[in-house]
């Protein structure tokens, strides 16, 4: 039997009177590869913080295996003043790592991730999705034990997002246990073995086989003069990315057709389609 | 620790709100320094007590300063907090060190320039040390008074900025206050004894260690009290 990495025994947490999770119980195990799911407000990301030792819990108990190294990748990475370079190599040099070896991953990961041109500008001057690559960066710059990943893939786009997926996907066969909360059900597909809905303040283990059933397509199309989605086919779809008039999305399959009968419609232009693979 | 600072200076530094205390207290020093001669104590007692001001501004600006999100990101590195939050202390400390050696240089420098004629009497080494000793004291305190109203132990920012003004002018203040109203002397020991430890030698034409041995055995049990407090809290409180 594996070794219990960090155990959560009958955790509990209030933010004032407010009772947010109960009597949560959790156990993480090496290659453990964990999605938890739940609208906003639930309770997710505190649940993380708490199994990183971030966030106080208000009663029970967590156990940590001696030595354990955790990486965290945040949902909001702030915008600081300093370049990806300098706080990806501050943040090496702090966890114990080697000038050298510092210098090796952080060019390995910035030549990865197409970060090259921008890890010299302050990071409050990059985009969204930019920042969030230094979110990641910041996490893989060792390989840690428990990998607690907040919304990972918000503000990416898809080649990062693909890459990031091989990564994780990497660590796991490395043993690397993870964490992840999010709602893109097609991620929770290729990165989880084991998946909980926080309702009702606990944590509810989901049939992860229904949700490896979804089959979802990559559509790409040219989009009119200021055209925007709404609401509505905002529900059908799964992720959008605008880069410029081009929009990419991730479909369901079941719902595929009917995205791209209402875009088409509505003058967008197809340029293409193909299924994902899980 | 080493590679904690020099993350710390670079944060700290590059958001540039050093800039404006250290232009202040320079400032000053030209104004006060401005017409001469002076009485080298009161001078330097004047000196300390702008720069616990400025001390307590630059420790309430860095508390500030300080991004939960990355704080989340080191401490989960170095599994220390602690050593994070002494290194934020270190951090105040060394800027206080460079604000005292400002304090005592500027007007060194200027009574060089002006054939020892600057203050009342002559320069004494004693002067010097005592007077480098008392302006780093002050930059302590006053870092200490002003970091310890942190965001995550005062988490409504306009009350925080109330309890500082509050507690530095108090702090400054008591003395008097209480000659007005001597019940106040029952509550002057919660401030911090900025008051204490002017009133030991303001007057004075030289420097006095015996006067001064108990307010700055205060003052530094009052600094320790407030650094340990605040990591003591922060470490239990939080995200």
């Amino acid at each position: 039997m594996d070794r219990v990495l960090i155990s959560l025994n009958t955790i509990s947490k209030y933010f004032g009177r407010k009772l947010i999770l109960k009597d949560i119980n959790l156990e993480i195990t090496p290659k453990n590869a964990i999605a938890l799911l739940g609208p906003n407000g639930s309770g997710k990301s505190t649940l993380l913080k708490i199994i990183g030792g971030l966030a106080k819990i208000s009663s029970g108990a967590i156990n940590y295996a001696p030595q354990l190294k955790i990486a965290y990748i945040p949902e909001n990475f702030p915008k600081i003043d300093l370049t990806p370079a300098e706080f990806i190599k501050a943040l090496g040099l702090i966890g114990g790592l080697t000038h050298e070896q510092v210098n090796t991953s952080m060019t390995d990961l910035f030549q990865t991730y197409q970060m090259d041109d921008m890890r010299d500008v302050p990071i409050k001057h990059l985009s969204k999705g930019t920042i969030q690559k230094v979110a990641v960066i910041q996490a893989l710059l060792t390989t840690p034990d428990v990998l607690l990943l907040d919304e990972p893939l918000s503000g990416q786009d898809i080649q990062s997002q693909q890459l990031f997926i091989q990564m994780v996907q990497k660590l796991h066969q490395q043993g690397v246990a993870t964490i992840m909360s999010c709602h893109e059900r097609f991620l929770v597909n290729q990165l989880a073995h084991t998946a909980y809905e926080i309702s009702d303040h606990q944590l509810i283990p989901l049939d992860l086989s229904s949700l490896k059933q979804v089959k979802y397509d990559l559509l790409i199309f040219e989009a009119p003069a200021e055209a925007a989605l709404d609401a509505e086919l905002d529900n059908l779809i799964e992720h959008a990315e605008w880069d410029q008039n081009r929009l990419k999305l991730i479909v369901p399959s079941d719902h595929s057709d009917v995205v791209l009968k209402a875009l088409l419609k509505r003058q967008f232009k197809l340029r293409a389609m193909e299924g994902m693979d899980q | 620790m080493k590679n904690l600072l020099v993350y710390h200076f670079k944060t700290y530094l590059k958001s540039y709100k050093l800039l404006l205390p250290f232009l202040i207290y320079l400032i000053y020093l030209f104004a006060a320094y401005g017409i001469m001669p002076f009485s080298i104590v009161s001078s330097f007692s004047e000196s300390t007590g702008v720069l616990f001001f400025i001390m307590a501004y630059v420790g309430f600006s860095y508390a500030e300063l300080e991004n939960p999100v990355t704080e989340q990101l080191i401490l989960l590195r170095i599994n220390n907090d602690t050593l994070y939050y002494l290194s934020r202390m270190t951090v105040l400390l060394i800027i206080g060190v460079v604000m005292s050696l400002l304090g005592i240089l500027y007007p060194l420098v200027l009574n060089i320039v002006n054939n020892d004629h600057l203050f009342t009497r002559n320069l004494q080494f004693e002067d010097v040390t005592i007077g480098f000793f008392l302006h780093c004291l002050m930059a302590f305190l006053g870092a200490m008074t002003g970091s310890f109203f942190h965001p995550r132990i005062i988490k409504n920012r306009k009350m925080a900025v109330l309890l500082l003004f509050f507690f530095a002018v108090m702090g400054i203040s008591k003395g008097a206050l209480a000659e007005y109203f001597p019940p106040t002397r029952l509550i002057a020991w919660v401030f911090p004894p900025v008051f204490d430890i002017l009133a030991s030698f303001t007057k004075l034409e030289f420097f006095a260690i015996p006067a001064m041995a108990l307010p700055v055995t205060l003052t530094i049990a009052y600094g320790l009290v407030l650094m340990i407090g605040q990591i003591q809290l922060l470490k239990r409180s939080k995200f």
